[in-house]
């Protein structure tokens, strides 16, 4: 039988089964290396965390996360923290692409698993107030750009990070005020 | 292709430290040694499937320890009523209530009781049923404590049910802990010949950390292609712990 496959993806088979097992592994490696990094910082902050959350998170409570949102061109992986009667806390490194520039962001972020949850603080939200903060309708985030060659010092980045949600959260009156709310 | 050449020599670097951090873990551990060393991953009743291997041996280690010891080991100190000195009232494998089986119970007699779940794979979200029905079955014990062991933290979409979650990394370090304690005691009473029986127990405890750390959390002392800074890791992070 004849093979018509142009080249190109001749070498790409080849290439590809040769390396993907390695590659896997690699992109396995780097993931952990940052979700220990993360969770290194998110460690060192636990106390002021609980206490604008009015929570008694231990470092038992921290689970590795790691998403590839579908319809979103990124990837973010880290640590996250379960948030009863909301939903989680993350902290992560957030990798995406726009057009044909990457980015790298460190980011803190509430997540709430219904729109109607924790309404309170949504509207609390004020754009522009933090500069390195945003909001959409299931996450408050706060993010900080890194850029490629400061990765190494992502860590440093991402205590802003939280030091950013921290002051939002000590600012609306802590968590612990807004939960409760809503279906 | 940057990328794992990158790895490769993240993983090349990290195998010279290794041989070293095992070195100071081993000291730290004399006369018994590094439990890393001692390959069990070829041992059939300890591979990663053999949730009742693990069960059972946790469940014999905690059969020898204080109330207070074992609240220690599941990071819940702060619970610990009455005499922390007192031994278990009883430790119990897979006790049937209703249609289920609790994988291991220790009670404390008035003092309180605790439930552990032991589970040696990623959970799912499924898990929240059988943490409610177990919740529910043992409303009434006075001081109930309930612990979720695994490997990863549950999504946190997953309800817990007042289970504690403990990382197995996390327990295997406070064993490791408890068996530093152990041998620091013995060497001070002069008690470290291996005929003690205390320290058969201690090198039981040691086997067992590094059943688990082999074949649940994938470190060794010969680790697999890009693993080694993660069990330099991890040997660094329980070396740091007093």
């Amino acid at each position: 039988m004849n093979d018509h496959r142009p080249d190109a993806e001749r070498e790409f088979l080849i290439t590809g089964a040769r390396t993907y097992l390695d590659a896997d592994d690699a992109m396995k490696e780097f993931r952990r290396l940052i979700q220990e990094q993360s969770r290194t910082v998110v460690c060192d902050r636990l106390a002021e965390i609980n206490r604008v959350c009015g929570a008694n998170w231990s470092t038992d409570d921290l689970g590795l996360y790691s998403e590839r949102p579908a319809g979103y061109d990124c990837c973010q992986f880290g640590q996250q923290l379960p948030v009863e009667e909301l939903g989680g806390l993350y902290f992560c490194l957030k990798l995406s692409r726009e057009g044909e520039n990457k980015l790298c962001h460190a980011v803190a972020f509430l997540y709430r698993r219904n729109k109607s949850l924790a309404a309170s603080l949504w509207g609390c939200f004020k754009e522009g107030a933090f500069a390195t903060a945003s909001v959409g309708p299931w996450n408050l985030f706060f993010a900080r750009h890194v850029s490629e060659e400061n990765i190494p010092e992502f860590r440093e980045y991402l205590n802003q990070a939280i030091t950013d949600f921290i002051a939002f959260i000590e600012n609306s009156g802590g968590l612990r005020k807004h939960l409760g709310q809503g279906a | 292709m940057l990328l794992v050449e990158s790895a490769e020599r993240l993983d090349y670097s990290a195998r010279w430290l290794l041989k070293d951090a095992l070195d100071q873990s081993g000291k730290k551990l004399s006369p018994l040694g590094e439990p890393l060393k001692l390959n069990l991953g070829a041992h059939r009743w300890l591979s990663a499937d053999r949730e009742e291997s693990y069960s059972d041996w946790l469940a014999w280690i905690l059969q020898g320890m204080s109330w207070s010891e074992i609240l220690t080991l599941f990071s819940l100190s702060d619970k610990c009523a009455g005499d922390p000195s007192a031994p278990a009232e009883y430790v119990r494998r897979e006790v049937w209530r209703g249609e289920d089986r609790t994988d291991i119970e220790v009670s404390f007699g008035s003092q309180g009781f605790l439930l552990i779940e032991v589970k040696v794979k990623d959970v799912g979200t499924e898990i929240s049923s059988q943490l409610r029905r177990y919740a529910n079955k043992l409303t009434g014990q006075h001081n109930l404590l309930l612990v979720l062991l695994g490997t990863e933290a549950p999504e946190p979409d997953v309800e817990q049910c007042g289970f504690r979650f403990v990382r197995w990394d996390a327990l295997c370090q406070r064993l490791r802990n408890h068996a530093d304690r152990a041998l620091k005691e013995g060497a001070r009473g002069g008690q470290l010949e291996t005929t003690n029986p205390n320290m058969l127990r201690v090198a039981a405890i040691l086997v067992f950390c590094g059943a688990a750390e082999q074949n649940l959390l994938g470190f060794s002392s010969e680790p697999k292609r890009f693993r080694a800074a993660a069990t330099l890791e991890y040997l660094r992070s329980w070396g740091g712990q007093t």
